[in-house]
């Protein structure tokens, strides 16, 4: 994806900083950052009782204003982790817009209904999964692996590697070392030793993306590690 | 989005979790993630022997002897040949870096091109069936240099020997056209018999030979490998110019590391961005600067242009007329003055003036422990003077006559010192003059003190007076802590920092001094901490003869025992000196077990009325005549 080019090593925050008009670059950048990570705003806005047509108007809605100067230069002094700021951001913006609503009800002179609220509480009470934030986070984190998913197909489809990529991607999941080398090694004709090397750079590449993937939305490289670490137990909770 | 699949989806096989909808890559987040948390950075771990061994049926595998950043060397046998070499292996990722396997193959055949004593033969190199690579050398049984330096520097004599070995070796390569560009102490390796090889020539880069170079091609695969960006060297080791202008590195580069390498070697530290010359830090013959400086200059055309010029000059210091290599005093005889421990001796002797002399002008407290230091320094000074006098004796060789005169002369230095330090143990506590130059101060306690009647004056009777009620305001009370020789701090602790009045109510003053330390036992406490002060007690009176006890306490802290109150009288005249009513010396004496030594938390001043009333009460103030 594109954000390889124009994103990577480069933090959310420090895009902020040098957002201005006159660099649309940077402001490019960081939409479409926004946009990569829209599915998780998207799965909050759906726990919290939106509709899916209502939440994918309301995830737009809260780019059009995130993208706006005045939320970028208010992000300047929040920095931190772009995942918890998108969130509070999307908070802040959907209950802005719950005011906005009930305002305009009672302005028309329709008596307050609580038809909306009724139907979110009914949602939630039948499908008792995680709470909103806890579906943010896991939708974030599955977000994340398909972007680096993604780019690692993209580097071995470059590299005129696309089967080996397809024979080898399982191995990605786990530090499984009784893979079946053997079995494996005659299907792709290839000797044993050099298919360990093949896997083995298969997953330093794919820990190198992952980590360079999450560098973008923390503030500082000590963040990267405890950010996977929060993603790790996100994705757990979210298990069942 | 709904993150419950449905029954039917599919289940990750590693741990049996159902798989979400929009698994990434169709596999388990959880797992991909575990597997992303091994972290990226884990170091290169060699394998052990027996592991290589199946990839190298020609060599026997005998130990790891270390392992870099960039592999592993091992030690081996060759079979066939009997011979033992050494293996440097490479990490099996590095294979996949197209741009690692050039560098690989460059300093494989750059090492091939050398046949030098001084430089580690290549006997092979390639690649294993697993794609790692390797490079089969000479094994060189010894240690590297930075072992060597490990205990700070070399002697001169030594780096003396080893870096004309390193010109000799350098040069070679350079007029081969080829550049080391990464020397340092852990590539100069030095054997059991002393010779010294330079090894990896790893990051060497061929300028002779690319032809496309000669032919105006300026981006041939060696330029394009090393200008894309990778600064290859060490830093504390590279010239300037291998940093600003990576492309544009020649063999003036390496005479720059051999420079940092010879500073090294003299000084045991690293030259700094302006480099002091060796002989300001340790005792080298001052020619060596020179040649270190140059060699380490920032521009490489007023560098040696040649290794082979740098060698000419360290062998004519070697080979000069001074040929010591500790040339300490080149003005001295060299045989003469060789003392078994030169700078010791020397430092001795600065000790014992140092410690004599603050021993004389110390207060008792001081006195205690810099006489006996002093006399500690001096006895092994005059160790050191016998041991010289009678090895000199013996060799029949120097000056031996010397050694006994300073010898003897320094018997009185130890005579003085030895009864200053017995009169100040008998002595009981607080033995000083309330002034200096005073006399000692009569002892306590105050009652045993006669004095003679106090006739008062008006001045002094509204004095006396109002400090019963609190010490007047025309009373000026300070103090000052005078410099004490050139200790102007002990323990941390600045002895010259003004003292201040902290408080100053009723009749009391306290006036800190020293400074307040952190305490570092967990009672948590705070201490303060100081040597001798001097306090004046200074009237803006009109000067009349005035006599009154003036009661100085140090003031206990809680967790400080062995403090004791002291209780001084002094005899003051304030006509004697003029606007200054006191002057007195306060050392503070250590309890009994001496532990406490020095550390008080305030000093607290008590103007008090004179005892034994012989004077007129403070009841009946006289009216001013």
């Amino acid at each position: 994806m594109s954000t390889a080019g124009s994103f990577a090593c480069t933090r959310w925050t420090q895009v902020l900083v040098a957002a201005d008009p006159a660099h649309p670059g940077t402001r490019a950048a960081l939409e479409e950052l926004c946009r990569t990570y829209r599915p998780p705003l998207h799965a909050y806005a759906c726990r919290t009782g939106l509709s899916p047509s209502d939440a994918d108007d309301a995830v737009q809605g809260f780019f059009a204003r995130l993208l706006r100067l005045e939320s970028i230069a208010q992000a300047r002094r929040e920095r931190g982790r772009f995942r918890a700021f998108l969130l509070a951001s999307l908070k802040h913006f959907l209950a802005d817009a719950r005011d906005r609503e009930r305002a305009a009800r009672r302005g028309s002179g329709r008596v307050v209904s609580l038809e909306v609220e009724e139907a979110a509480v009914r949602r939630l009470a039948a499908d008792a999964g995680p709470s909103p934030d806890a579906a943010f986070d896991q939708v974030w984190a599955l977000t994340l692996l398909q972007q680096v998913g993604k780019r690692l197909e993209q580097d071995y489809r470059a590299a005129d590697q696309a089967e080996l990529f397809q024979a080898l991607k399982f191995a990605l999941a786990g530090e499984k070392s009784d893979l079946p080398y053997a079995e494996l090694a005659a299907t792709l004709a290839m000797t044993e030793p050099a298919l360990r090397v093949a896997v083995h750079r298969l997953r330093q590449r794919y820990r190198q993306l992952l980590r360079e993937e999450i560098a973008q939305t923390v503030e500082t490289a000590e963040d990267i590690e405890d950010e996977l670490r929060h993603l790790r137990r996100a994705v757990a909770g979210g298990g069942r | 989005m709904n993150t419950n699949p449905p029954a039917s989806s599919p289940c990750c096989p590693a741990c049996g979790q159902a798989l979400p909808p929009h698994a990434p890559l169709g596999l388990c987040p959880a797992c991909l993630l575990a597997t992303a948390a091994v972290s990226q950075t884990s170091p290169f771990t060699p394998p052990p022997p027996e592991e290589l061994a199946p990839q190298f049926p020609q060599l026997e595998l005998i130990e790891l002897l270390g392992r870099g950043g960039m592999g592993a060397v091992y030690r081996v046998r060759q079979k066939e040949l009997d011979r033992l070499a050494a293996l440097k292996v490479l990490p099996a990722a590095l294979g996949g870096d197209p741009a690692f396997a050039e560098r690989f193959a460059r300093e494989a055949r750059a090492l091939a091109q050398l046949n030098h004593p001084g430089i580690v033969t290549l006997y092979e190199f390639g690649r294993t069936g697993d794609g790692m690579f390797f490079i089969l050398m000479e094994f060189v049984d010894g240690v590297n240099l930075r072992q060597l330096l490990h205990g700070g520097r070399v002697s001169s004599r030594e780096a003396l020997a080893i870096v004309p070995e390193l010109c000799d070796a350098l040069q070679y390569a350079h007029d081969r056209g080829i550049v080391h560009r990464d020397i340092k102490p852990e590539n100069i390796l030095l054997d059991r018999r002393g010779r010294v090889k330079i090894a990896d020539f790893g990051l060497a880069k061929l300028v002779g030979d690319s032809a496309e170079r000669a032919a105006g091609k300026p981006s041939s695969a060696g330029d394009g490998l090393t200008a894309a960006g990778q600064v290859m060297g060490t830093p504390s080791y590279m010239a300037p110019e291998q940093t600003a202008r990576p492309g544009d590195v020649d063999h003036r580069a390496d005479i720059y590391a051999l420079g940092v390498v010879f500073y090294q070697m003299l000084t045991g530290e690293l030259p700094k961005e302006t480099v002091v010359a060796p002989s300001r830090k340790v005792l080298v013959d001052v020619r060596l600067d020179e040649i270190v400086l140059r060699a380490l200059e920032k521009e490489p055309s007023r560098r040696y242009q040649q290794a082979s010029e740098l060698r000419t000059k360290v062998d004519s210091v070697a080979q000069g007329p001074a040929p010591a290599p500790d040339v300490s005093a080149p003005k001295l005889p060299p045989a003469a003055l060789r003392p078994p421990f030169p700078k010791l001796v020397w430092l001795a002797f600065f000790l014992v003036g140092l410690l004599a002399w603050l021993f004389r002008h110390a207060d008792a407290d001081a006195r205690r422990f810099l006489g006996v230091g002093a006399l500690g320094v001096d006895l092994f000074l005059l160790a050191c003077l016998l041991a010289r006098a009678w090895a000199g004796r013996r060799r029949s060789e120097g000056r031996p006559i010397l050694w006994w005169l300073l010898a003897v002369l320094n018997l009185p230095v130890l005579v003085f010192l030895t009864m200053g330090v017995w009169c100040d143990w008998g002595e009981e506590t607080w033995d000083e003059g309330g002034a200096p130059g005073q006399g000692p101060a009569p002892k306590m306690p105050a009652e045993a003190v006669s004095r003679p009647p106090v006739k008062v004056s008006a001045d002094t009777q509204i004095l006396m007076e109002s400090h019963l009620a609190e010490v007047p305001d025309n009373f000026v009370l300070s103090a000052k802590t005078m410099e004490r020789s050139n200790l102007s701090q002990i323990r941390g602790v600045d002895l010259l920092a003004a003292p201040s009045v902290t408080t100053r109510s009723g009749r009391e003053a306290t006036i800190s001094v020293g400074r307040e330390l952190p305490r570092p036992s967990p009672g948590g406490n705070s201490q303060a901490e100081f040597a001798g002060v001097k306090i004046l007690v200074v009237p803006k009176l009109a000067a009349g003869k005035v006599e009154y006890r003036l009661e100085v306490a140090i003031s206990e802290l809680v967790e400080l025992q062995p403090f004791r109150m002291q209780t001084r009288t002094l005899a003051v005249d304030g006509s004697a000196v003029p606007g200054e009513l006191a002057v007195f010396d306060l050392g503070f004496t250590p309890g009994k077990d001496g532990r406490a030594h020095r550390q008080v938390g305030a000093i607290r001043f008590l103007l008090l009325q004179p005892s034994g009333e012989e004077v007129p009460g403070v009841e009946k103030p006289k009216s001013n005549p």
